[in-house]
């Protein structure tokens, strides 16, 4: 349910200092073009600025989606109002992680378990009727670099200090 | 022919960006070498532009011409414009010569392109000439406009008017200025422009009871204040009676746009903080749609509430839909887009709830509102109602009002110098009214001159020596413009409903019809200027195309680039209706070796049976001609919609080709 409470209409301005955002007539070109509206759950990066605009803190906060963004900045590429969408995304994680010092991002986690953050099992049938090897030759398949890889990241303080997320 | 003609030529090296690659100073001594005359030659870029009114008839006045032909780009878009963006230059004294589509577009070698420019260009002065012999009548204009109705295209028209040093009647039903607008700021300041000035009589709770005579020289009877009648002399009147908006539900939290504007313009601060606007366009109208976005902007942006809209779709079309929509925006303004069920409306302690799902984030909404302002679909006004009647217009339930008008501006009216401008004519938000009340103003000006009006090509009249009162012309008029006086038994020929088609004057078995737009002889000159440069081999082939669909089919050919034939010459005519059997054997006997009639389908003319007269008479001519021995297909007709390029290249290209081997000219 969308209500508006009592900062809501000026939360905009915690999140980001640019107004171009404002602009946002919700087309939807950024999401079409989004390799990352196909992860699951999908990234609506339209839906997010829309959740700025009409300041739906609590909605915003508990989103995950941001995180999956590859960074291809295609969307702002695409953009017919120079809204910066992905800016605008990267402006949400930095107002998630400022707003919620627990947070985690989840796709740490992933990183952590596989070596990479994005899921791409889906292409798995595509890739054997083509005759492909059916799995990406990604660092998972090399179980003893991975284990290196995690060792390298264990250091990390953030992971050091929530070890207990990453099955240490 | 009277005394020479001075006739000038003027190109320009590009049309709107796109460059015309056309050796013009090449083309001059060209031209001269064939023996044409002309007055003066010369690169004179954007003259048919907005912002550069009038510069066209400053050109001529200073060359001292009588008529131009403009080498440069399409006669569709140039010549609708003419007498907005060259006030006071006549339809019949420019030609327009479209070297961009024609020549530069379908040529790819340059040597073929100039020919063909060539003898574009010698068409065109051919033209001219004729048409500047045509002998004019000077009228006297009276010095005064009137303008109907004071809302924003009212007090926009009458101050530009007033600025030129006219004389204008500004008639108001109602007992203030502004209209629906009043509150707005820049109307504020025509107001107080408009009531200061000497020059603008302002006539409150006023109206028109009878409107006599003809452009230039009009007689209203007003009735005034109180029942007392006056009567004025004007030369243009411009109708602007606006729209009309229904009171609303006026119980709180409800509250109707002129209630709001009005505590608005008293009070703003006492306004509450939350604001909704419920403005479907499907259900309330496109227009109150945008009033809606303009209302809450200004409410956001000012006075720092806060306003929620809720409509499905946005109404972003038209000059100042989308500007309007991302000030909105800038302002934060907040847009909710209901599915189709629209919105529910709860009210709870004097505070509204609008309820319903938003289509984008796929979740329900409950926005809290301290008022709902709401409007109903605008309807005309009894004012535009009253004008149209007054002035003899015939309209229907709508009356001026054309939604979806966003081409022409102001909207034109059948009767001449009567011109409509505002939400009269089209649905228009306040600056569109203000900016359609100042191109009416410009053209009104235009219409007053210098005093006197010249009354000649174009002002169709019946030479009423010559005519035999067969009545041919009254059967075939297609708008029922000619009409028979009862007294002497003659036709008449009514400027209020004459389109210009020139149908009646082609049919005259007495030739007794004058002074229409592109007559016979025009297009025999045409005929005869087009078979120079000849083109290297195959037949000369002159296309007449009617200029509302085949003449656009030409133009979007050379637009697209097809290929057409360098021996296809195309020519506008007002309509293909006037091709009669008189001038395609005029134009077979001067030389032409193949015409091609392109008409509009034979269902679908503009002038109802121009098309089905075009095809009758070229059928005609065909039989004859087969007859007497000669090729048929040196004649033909083609029915090709504007939407239909490919089509006229094909047909273009079949005649340039058939035949090419056994000319008909005897060598």
């Amino acid at each position: 349910m969308i209500a508006l409470g009592e900062n809501s209409l000026e939360m905009y301005k915690d999140v980001s200092q640019e107004e171009d955002f404002k602009f946002c007539m919700t087309c939807g070109i950024c999401i079409a073009g989004c390799p990352a509206s196909r992860a699951d759950p999908p990234l609506l990066i339209r839906n997010l600025v829309r959740k700025v605009i009409l300041g739906q803190e609590d909605d915003l906060l508990n989103d995950d989606t941001p995180w999956t963004c590859v960074t291809c900045s295609r969307c702002e590429e695409v953009c017919p109002q120079d809204v910066k969408p992905f800016e605008m995304g990267l402006a949400i994680r930095q107002w998630q992680c400022k707003n919620d010092e627990t947070r985690l991002p989840p796709s740490l986690v992933e990183l952590y378990k596989r070596g990479y953050t994005q899921a791409v099992d889906k292409s798995q049938e595509l890739r054997a009727q083509v005759g492909m090897k059916d799995k990406l030759p990604t660092i998972t398949e090399y179980p003893d670099l991975l284990e290196k890889y995690q060792k390298m990241l264990m250091q990390i303080e953030i992971i050091k200090a929530n070890d207990y997320m990453f099955g240490g | 022919m009277a005394e020479m003609q001075k006739i000038g030529v003027l190109y320009s090296n590009s049309v709107g960006g796109r460059p015309l690659n056309v050796d013009f100073k090449k083309l001059e001594k060209l031209i001269a070498g064939d023996g044409g005359s002309f007055a003066y030659y010369g690169e004179v870029p954007d003259l048919l532009v907005e912002g550069s009114e009038g510069r066209l008839a400053e050109v001529m006045k200073s060359r001292g011409l009588d008529g131009i032909v403009l080498a440069a780009g399409s006669a569709r878009t140039l010549g609708e414009r003419l007498p907005i963006l060259a006030p006071g230059v006549g339809r019949e004294q420019v030609t327009f010569v479209n070297i961009l589509d024609h020549c530069t577009g379908a040529h790819e070698d340059a040597a073929v392109r100039e020919r063909k420019a060539c003898a574009l260009v010698r068409m065109g002065l051919a033209r001219q000439r004729v048409m500047s012999t045509i002998e004019k009548d000077k009228l006297e204009v009276f010095d005064a406009v009137a303008v109907v109705g004071a809302g924003p295209a009212g007090l926009s028209a009458a101050s530009w008017l007033a600025d030129r040093g006219r004389k204008v009647v500004l008639l108001e039903s109602g007992n203030g200025l502004g209209g629906m607008a009043s509150c707005e700021k820049d109307v504020a300041a025509l107001i107080s422009k408009v009531e200061a000035s000497d020059a603008v009589e302002v006539l409150k709770e006023a109206r028109i009871e009878e409107v006599r005579g003809n452009k230039g020289s009009f007689t209203l009877s007003i009735v005034k204040q109180g029942g007392k009648r006056v009567e004025r002399e004007v030369g243009a009147i411009v109708v602007s009676t606006g729209l009309a908006y229904p009171p609303g539900n006026e119980e709180e939290p409800w509250i109707s746009y002129a209630k709001l504007d009005k505590r608005r313009r008293e009070a703003p601060g006492d306004l509450p903080e939350n604001l909704g606007f419920i403005a479907d366009p499907e259900v309330v109208g496109e227009l109150v749609a945008q009033h809606a976005i303009t209302v809450a902007t200004g409410l956001a942006a000012d006075h720092g509430k806060h306003s929620f809209i809720f409509m499905g779709d946005v109404p972003v079309r038209g000059e100042s839909g989308q500007s309007n929509y991302e000030a909105a925006l800038m302002a934060g303004v907040r847009f909710f887009r209901p599915d189709a069920r629209g919105v529910k409306v709860e009210v709870k302690d004097a505070k509204a709830i609008v309820k319903g799902l938003d289509i984008i984030l796929k979740q329900d909404f409950a926005i809290t509102c301290d008022l709902i302002v709401t409007g109903e679909r605008p309807r005309v006004s009894d004012g535009s109602r009253q004008a149209a009647e007054v002035l003899r217009l015939a309209v229907e339930d709508d009356a001026f009002l054309q939604p979806g008008n966003i081409t022409y501006l102001p909207t034109y009216t059948t009767r001449q110098g009567v011109l409509i401008a505002g939400a009269a004519g089209t649905e228009a938000p306040t600056p569109l009214a203000m900016r359609g009340g100042r191109l009416a103003a410009i053209e009104a000006d235009a219409i007053l001159g210098e005093g006197t009006i010249s009354i000649g090509a174009g002002d169709v009249e019946i030479d009423q020596a010559a005519c035999a009162a067969c009545l041919t012309c009254f059967r075939i008029c297609p708008v029922g413009a000619i009409g028979v006086s009862v007294d002497r038994k003659v036709p008449r020929i009514s400027d209020v409903d004459c389109r210009d088609c020139g149908i009646c004057a082609a049919a005259c078995p007495q030739r007794a019809i004058k002074n229409f737009l592109t007559p016979e002889l025009a297009i025999l000159e045409m005929g005869r200027a087009c078979l120079k440069p000849a083109p290297p081999d195959g037949p000369v082939v002159l296309a007449l195309c009617c200029a509302r669909s085949g003449y656009a089919a030409a133009d979007a050919a050379g637009e697209l680039g097809l290929p057409i034939p360098e021996n296809v010459r195309v020519a506008r005519v007002p309509c293909a209706g006037i091709v009669s059997t008189n001038v395609i054997f005029g134009l077979l006997n001067l030389g032409v070796d193949r015409v091609m009639v392109v008409g509009c389908p034979i269902d679908n003319c503009q002038n109802k049976h121009g098309s089905n007269l075009a095809r009758r008479w070229v059928e005609t001519c065909r039989d004859l001609i087969a007859n007497l021995g000669g090729d048929a297909n040196s004649v033909s007709f083609h029915p090709i919609a504007s939407n239909m390029p490919h089509l006229f290249a094909q047909r273009a290209a079949e005649a340039a080709r058939r035949g090419k081997d056994d000319s008909r000219r005897p060598s």
